[in-house]
Formats: structure tokens, C-alpha cells, sequence
């Protein structure tokens, strides 16, 4: 069986409602949250902090601040990636359901 | 700022006054303070509320992904979905959360440290204000050794405010790594 026409099956086998408009508009939210999420990382990991520090005892603090950010960058990388990978597999869904019967997923097969 | 006190002393003592001081056990406590970049320090804390912010923005925004998913999808696929988006919602969350209490803690500390130096500015200023019009270089040597006191009790404090805060600081803000290696988990 088709994957889309697989789609539209486990549509009505299950009974569920897929509202398209909807699941198109979070699908876009998701990539969109996700795009800022991976800029916020990147300006995260790009901030030189700790410019103050000029005794080993304050470079040790500013070690331990850049530290903690770049892995910070580095789990918000992750996040929007993960992310972005959700929106798109639920723009492809939302496309699939659409390419096989125009939107109309609440009736049979057709 | 102890350079001026420094040179206070020196133009009072070529006038005769007897003050018993050594210029590098006179600077000693205000070295700390003299390399820490207030400035610099609340750029940082800035950056950190306002990154925090962001993210709490963001981690909100998701949370209303997450609450409309099941508007819009209903069914195995549909949970399947929301459940995902759920769990990145929560782990976003988290990492915001983390970041906001960092911010808040530094910001606390950069509110702290603020009013500790403003104090040892003014102390260090009137340490360094020139003598009264006419003081005798014997009276000068007593009113300067006072100043010293004054300028060494508020130098070692502001110091260990200064390192204190940091450690603690830095203790926050080691990663879960750091702090395995250091046997502080």
C-alpha cells in the first residue's frame, strides 16, 4: 500500500479527526520556535563572558559561567533540532493526509 | 583609587610627615578589587536575564503548541505527537528554568558586589582627599596613618566580598562533569 493511502487507512481505522489547517500551523509554530531556540544557542555560544575576571580566582568563576553556557548551547541545539524534526515530520503527515483525499479525512476510503 | 592614597602619602612624606607604610603591603588588599570589572560583570549578568527571558518566551510559546495539538490531531498519531512535542516542551523548560535561577543568582550578586564597592569607592575617596590647608607634617602623619587603616580594613573586605561571591558563583555554574570530576556529586 501507497504510504499516503496507508495514512488515510490508519485515519479511519482509528476513527481520529485531523484537522489540517491546524496541524499545518503547529507544524509551522514547531520550526519556527525551533529556529529561534537555535539562534538563542548560537548567541549563547558566541558571548564571550567573563571579560571581567583578571585574578585566577575570577577567571576561575568566568571559566565556570562560559562552561555552563556552552553547554547550555550545546542542550538547545539538541532541543531545536529535535524540534525541528517534529514540525517537519508533522507538516509531512499533514501534506500526506491532503495529498490523498484534498483534506477530507473524516470520511471512507476512497 | 589606591594609587591616589598611594600618592597622597608620597607628597606628604617629601614634606616631612612620618607615616610608617610599605607601597606594595599598602596595595596588597585592593588588587583583587582593582581587576574585577564591575562593568563588565553586569554586561554578563545581562546577557543572562535577558537569554533567560528568551527562553522562558520560547519554552511558553511551546507550551501552547502542546495544548493545541490535540485540538487539531486526535487519535494514536495525534497523541503520539503532542506526547513528543510534550517532552521537548519540558526539557526546554528546564533548561530555562536553570538558566533564569543562574541569572537571577548573579544578578543578585552583582546587586551585592554593587553596593559593597559603591562603599569602598567612598571610603577609598576619603582616604585619598587631600589634607586640611595648613595641617603640620606630625599632624599629617597621624591623620595618614588613620587613612591607611581605614583604606586597608575596607580593601580586605571589599575583597573577600568580591572572591566570595565568585566562588560561589563558580560553584553554581560548574557543569554536571565539572562536578563529578570534582567529586562535588
Amino acid at each position: 500500500m501507497e504510504p499516503e493511502r496507508s495514512v488515510l487507512r490508519l485515519i479511519n481505522m482509528t476513527g481520529m479527526r485531523l484537522d489540517r489547517d491546524g496541524v499545518a500551523g503547529a507544524a509551522a509554530r514547531q520550526r519556527a520556535i525551533a529556529h529561534e531556540l537555535a539562534e538563542a544557542a548560537e548567541q549563547l555560544g558566541e558571548w564571550h563572558f567573563g571579560g571581567w575576571a583578571g585574578t585566577r580566582g575570577q577567571r576561575r568563576a568566568a571559566a565556570a559561567l562560559r562552561g555552563r553556557q556552552l553547554h547550555t548551547c550545546g542542550l538547545l541545539r539538541r532541543q531545536a533540532r529535535a524540534l525541528d524534526a517534529l514540525g517537519r515530520a508533522l507538516a509531512a503527515h499533514e501534506a500526506a493526509v491532503g495529498r490523498v483525499d484534498g483534506g477530507r479525512v473524516d470520511g471512507g476510503l476512497p | 583609587m589606591i594609587d591616589d592614597l598611594l600618592a597622597l602619602l608620597h607628597s606628604w612624606v617629601d614634606r616631612g610627615a612620618v607615616v610608617d607604610y610599605d607601597d606594595e603591603q599598602v596595595a596588597a588588599p585592593h588588587t583583587v578589587i582593582a581587576a574585577f570589572d564591575a562593568a563588565g560583570f553586569d554586561d554578563d549578568v545581562a546577557r543572562l536575564t535577558a537569554g533567560a527571558e528568551h527562553l522562558q518566551r520560547l519554552g511558553d510559546r511551546l507550551g501552547g503548541v502542546c495544548a493545541d495539538l490535540p485540538e487539531v490531531w486526535s487519535g494514536p498519531g495525534g497523541v503520539s505527537a503532542a506526547t513528543a512535542a510534550g517532552r521537548l516542551h519540558e526539557e526546554l523548560a528546564a533548561a530555562a528554568d536553570q538558566l533564569t535561577v543562574q541569572a537571577r543568582t548573579a544578578a543578585t550578586a552583582a546587586a551585592v558586589l554593587g553596593e559593597v564597592l559603591g562603599e569602598y569607592r567612598t571610603v577609598m575617596a576619603a582616604a585619598a582627599a587631600p589634607l586640611a590647608v595648613g595641617t603640620s607634617p606630625q599632624a599629617a602623619g597621624d591623620e595618614l596613618s588613620a587613612r591607611l587603616d581605614a583604606a586597608r580594613a575596607a580593601g580586605l573586605a571589599t575583597e573577600r566580598a568580591v572572591r566570595e561571591s565568585l566562588d560561589v558563583l563558580a560553584d553554581q555554574w560548574r557543569t554536571a562533569g565539572e562536578l563529578i570530576l570534582a567529586g562535588g556529586r
